[in-house]
């Protein structure tokens, strides 16, 4: 109680002091509010509003009742700056505190130490009253980091969406010209660099030096829903898919000479990791590839073009070794087209289908098809990888020298000549074929034809 | 002269053998390499003419295997497509060749706003055609040049068919480019983060800081370039420059005192800015004969003729300062 007491006797005593020193407000008309008696500190800050500066205090405000000296605005709202500052509010997007008529939110209307008539010291601190967009963030863009909205913002009106300056890549650009001007010379280029670099990029900052919204594969996903699918439902899924990042092995985000925006050819690209062996798990160890290549004359097309995507499904695959189709991956198999679909994706299927030809295959005696004789059988059919070697060899054609047969390596002693070529291989008696002057058969035991 | 017919005899007699041999080993392997003579043939196209292609026509050719019934052949198709017209006016000089060994073909064209000028799509369901090119995969590309030499065989839809294909393209069409076919397929990709691009994005930054009139900030911003890069001499003469737009003349002298530079414009901005900062120190004498020289380097520059105008000015020499402000005026405004 006694406390109460105490403290209202000071209180008073200070109103008491304070109303000693004030200056009467005036109770008649004057020519300016700015003088060295009254409002005084609107004088002498940095920056000067003109008004204010030139003393014409009724630009802003109408008096009232000079002798109670209170006044009014001398407009509504914002058309109380906007008389003169015109067409701050033109375009489109209109900032929320100037649609409102808040011009003071951002401006002292007097005065203030820095420029604009801002009250903070910064136009970051300033925006940061209401948009908080760098908390929590490691790294910040360029811009954001050294407080400067403006170089992307407009603070007022802009016909751009989130009061940017232009639209989105092209303000981009601005400052990533380098970019800009070799994206020209590139065939292929990630869709969002042309137009909407914020799809994968925080603009203000991130907790990545890249300022990605999110990592890879996750931020990647958000669009490749089709990879995401096969990535995490396949059979069998390729590891590094699914790693931190693991799309940035092989992909470059914005722009690439090739196809499939590669970071380098495929071949490569693979060998980054297939150079040596790979433990696939369950006591199983994919040999390294570079070992199947080495020395090797005849390599398969894909492999000599570099393309392992021409066979594998990088992603991930229903069937084994990450192939993109179906494969028999044994010796013998009943002929059905389905079975050899991956071989179809470049090779004729004809060539195992049509029974006599004279310009499909080399592989003939006459016109006598030996491809479809091998392997378009309802039973026993041989199946492409008993005669080729799937990657390379030192014979033609990327024949193989032998096969695995059970425990045995069952030898092919494939020999070309220059109209056809002869096989002593462990299936059935040597043969020869011949493209101009056809081998007879006929008298060959029934089990060898 | 019978001894000279003789020998004329004998030598294209033995010519011709050769060239029998060689005939006959071509014909056996159904194939040819590169440096070879693309094979003549004839064959009908799909709405029912017959392209013949014949040597000596002084144009380029490329044959296309494809086969409608793979993902790829048709994924090639429209890339081939793309090339050809990509070429306008210079695509006359080649004639392309689909050789597809299925009429469904429609697919291809619907893909594409019609085919591109000379393509020629025929039907080679027989597979005589590619009996006698010798293929054995789609798609495969074999493209010659104006002197009916095979440049190119190319079989497969790899990641690099597209630039691959349009560099031979080009090189059978005697084309300029900036990259041999064999190196066509190496892979570049755009990097933002290279030491030129950060700078490169320092310096428009500082330029579009500047124009706000944020000068300190974007001192920092050129100042963060020259970290990257000391040695370059475009910031260091932006860099100047915003020192004497921020009035900071001996700033601006220090950092232009040690640059040396070798273009001429260069080096008249490197005069402006020793001109600029002595005249703001006072030296208006130094000044002037420093901005003389940078406008003898460059009469385009403005901001010399500006600065000159108030040295002028502040000797009161009025009619010079009115002339250089003037020509400055002009210079900008037209």
């Amino acid at each position: 109680m006694l406390d109460r007491v105490y403290k209202s006797a000071v209180l008073l005593i200070c109103v008491l002091i304070s109303n000693g020193f004030a200056v009467e407000k005036p109770t008649s008309l004057q020519k300016t509010c700015v003088t060295e008696e009254c409002h005084a500190e609107y004088g002498k800050k940095a920056h000067v509003h003109g008004p204010v500066s030139l003393g014409d205090c009724t630009a802003c405000h109408k008096p009232l009742i000079p002798e109670e000296h209170t006044w009014q605005f001398e407009r509504k709202g914002r058309d109380l700056c906007e008389y003169c500052h015109l067409e701050q509010a033109a375009k489109k997007i209109v900032h929320e505190p100037l649609k409102t008529g808040d011009c003071m939110q951002c401006h002292d209307p007097h005065s203030s130490d820095n420029k604009f008539l801002i009250p903070e010291k910064t136009i970051a601190a300033l925006c940061e009253n209401c948009h908080k967009v760098t908390e929590g963030l490691s790294f910040l863009h360029g811009p954001t980091a050294v407080g400067e909205c403006t170089v992307c913002h407009e603070s007022h009106s802009s016909d751009h969406a989130g009061l940017l300056i232009a639209e989105h890549a092209e303000l981009c650009f601005s400052c990533h010209v380098i970019m800009q001007d070799e994206l020209k010379e590139y065939d292929f280029v990630h869709e969002p660099v042309k137009n909407d670099c914020i799809g994968c990029h925080d603009p203000h900052g991130a907790g990545n030096s890249k300022m990605v919204k999110n990592l890879a594969p996750f931020l990647c996903y958000t669009c490749h829903k089709d990879i995401q699918k096969i990535a995490e439902n396949s059979t069998y899924q390729h590891s590094i898919v699914g790693d931190i990042d693991g799309c940035m092995h092989c992909h470059t985000p914005h722009a690439s000479t090739v196809k499939f925006l590669l970071q380098k050819d495929a071949k490569s690209l693979c060998l980054t990791c297939h150079d040596k062996p790979q433990n696939l798990g369950q006591d199983e160890v994919l040999p390294a590839f570079t070992a199947e290549l080495e020395g090797k004359k005849f390599l398969h097309g894909p492999v000599a073009e570099n393309d392992c995507s021409g066979c594998h499904a990088t992603h991930g695959s229903e069937y084994f070794r990450l192939l993109a189709k179906e494969y028999p991956p044994q010796f013998y198999a009943p002929f059905r087209k389905e079975n050899y679909e991956l071989c179809f994706g470049c090779h004729s299927e004809d060539l195992v289908l049509t029974k006599e030809t004279s310009d499909l295959t080399d592989f003939r005696n006459g016109d006598l098809n030996l491809h479809y004789l091998h392997v378009n059988k309802e039973r026993r059919g041989r199946t492409c990888r008993s005669c080729h070697a799937t990657h390379a060899s030192n014979l033609p054609k990327h024949i193989r020298e032998s096969v695995p047969y059970g425990t045995w390596s069952l030898p092919i002693g494939f020999n070309k000549k220059s109209s056809g070529g002869s096989c002593t291989p462990g299936c059935h008696l040597p043969k020869d074929y011949d493209r101009k002057n056809p081998v007879d058969y006929s008298a060959w035991p029934a089990e060898s034809k | 002269m019978i001894a000279r017919k003789r020998i004329a005899t004998c030598a294209v007699s033995a010519l011709v053998m050769v060239q029998s041999l060689f005939c006959t080993t071509l014909q056996g392997r159904h194939t040819f390499e590169v440096g070879d003579k693309m094979p003549e043939f004839s064959a009908t196209t799909l709405d029912g003419q017959v392209f013949t292609y014949k040597h000596n026509q002084n144009k380029a050719l490329m044959v296309v295997f494809l086969s409608p019934k793979q993902k790829r052949s048709a994924q090639a198709a429209a890339d081939i497509q793309k090339i050809v017209r990509q070429l306008e006016t210079t695509a006359e000089r080649l004639e392309t060749v689909i050789a597809v060994d299925d009429p469904n073909v429609v697919d291809f064209q619907s893909k594409q706003n019609g085919p591109a000028k000379n393509i020629h799509i025929l039907l080679d369901s027989e597979y005589k055609l590619w009996g006698k090119f010798g293929i054995i995969a789609t798609p495969t590309v074999v493209i010659s040049d104006t002197n009916d030499k095979v440049i190119c065989v190319k079989a497969g839809y790899g990641y690099d068919f597209v630039p691959m294909i349009r560099a031979y393209v080009n090189q059978a069409l005697g084309l300029a480019q900036k990259t041999a076919p064999e190196n066509a397929g190496r892979v570049k990709t755009v990097s933002n983060d290279t030491i030129e691009a950060r700078l490169k994005s320092h310096l428009q930054m500082a330029k579009m800081l500047e124009e706000k009139g944020r000068f300190e900030s974007a001192i920092a911003e050129i100042q963060k370039a020259r970290e990257l890069d000391p040695n370059s001499a475009e910031a260091a003469l932006e860099l100047g420059e915003l020192f004497c737009r921020a009035g900071r003349s001996k700033a601006a002298i220090d950092i232009i005192e040690s640059l040396r530079v070798t273009s001429r414009l260069d080096k008249s901005r490197l005069l402006l800015i020793s001109g600029w900062a002595k005249r703001q120190m006072g030296e208006l004498d130094t000044a002037e004969k420093l901005l003389l020289e940078a406008t003898t380097l460059d009469p385009k520059s403005a901001r010399a003729l500006f600065e000159l105008g108030k040295i002028y000015q502040a000797k009161q020499q009025n009619d010079k300062a009115m002339e250089s402000y003037h020509k400055a005026l002009t210079l900008i405004f037209g």
